[in-house]
């Protein structure tokens, strides 16, 4: 590898993400660079500052691509853009949620609608089912019987 | 103990609340177990973009899983509409490391001056 990859490496190390220590990422303790990005995003939409940064612990992200023991390692721009594109689906998410509904509050109900309407999110239908009664339950199941004599 | 496992994989809260805070419409309002399954869908869809930047790596014959993969790992997964905004993150991200770099190395010079000049004092 060249002496800027090891380079890029090692400063990954300092506490430009801090997530390597452990500590949990909502103390007040861990990394102040992400804290104030945090809080330039949502009053004077400093999207330079927000887009160089991900609020996402490579911690985290690391723990769950563990789960998975056959994937190859990642450099650092490619764990950062991992973090940084689960932050940007979590946004496209909700705002299609928001887009699709005309409410005040949102439940689990409306994601679980949005995604089952989404065919781009596929792969997401068998994790969040949505919710019936039970006698609406109980019907389908009826009516999927009597179409299947 | 397995549903402990299976938690500790969801996206920290707090972030959670952040996307959400800036995604809303001001006085809208996301309930609790709505922001548990965000943080849920995160992590299965981690584990999705990984699987596919792995094989894209892997059939290239790479070594490691690079931005360049997860690019395209996006694409494979209908998301496209993330890649801009992904590919300006990872910029501005590239050139803060390069310049912060740069910073470090123009201290560690400006400190072997100072060392030797201290030296040269004794």
């Amino acid at each position: 590898s060249s002496p800027e990859d090891r380079k890029m490496a090692g400063s990954e190390r300092e506490s430009f993400f801090g997530s390597e220590s452990g500590a949990s990422s909502s103390s007040p303790l861990h990394s102040p660079s992400r804290v104030s990005e945090g809080g330039e995003s949502s009053t004077t939409g400093g999207s330079a500052a927000a887009a160089a940064s991900s609020g996402v612990p490579l911690q985290q992200v690391r723990k769950i691509v563990a789960t998975n023991p056959d994937v190859l390692p990642f450099t650092p721009d490619g764990l950062f853009a991992l973090a940084k594109v689960s932050e940007l689906f979590v946004e496209h998410l909700i705002r299609e949620t928001v887009g699709l509904h005309d409410n005040k509050v949102f439940d689990y109900g409306h994601l679980a609608e949005t995604i089952q309407n989404d065919e781009d999110l596929s792969f997401l239908h068998e994790f969040f089912p949505t919710c019936m009664t039970f006698e609406e339950a109980l019907r389908r199941s009826q009516e999927q019987a009597s179409e299947d004599e | 103990m397995a549903d402990s496992k299976v938690e500790d994989l969801r996206l920290p809260a707090a972030v959670i609340a952040r996307i959400v805070k800036d995604a809303l419409p001001p006085n809208a309002a996301v309930s609790k177990e709505a922001k548990t399954a965000l943080a849920r869908a995160a992590a299965v869809f981690i584990l999705n973009v990984t699987t596919a930047a792995n094989e894209y790596a892997d059939g290239n014959k790479r070594k490691t899983i690079a931005a360049t993969d997860i690019y395209h790992a996006i694409k494979v997964l209908d998301c496209e509409q993330l890649e801009k905004p992904l590919h300006e993150a990872v910029e501005a991200w590239k050139a803060d490391k390069s310049a912060k770099a740069d910073e470090a190395k123009k201290r560690r010079a400006e400190k072997k001056a100072n060392d030797v000049r201290d030296i040269e004092d004794m």
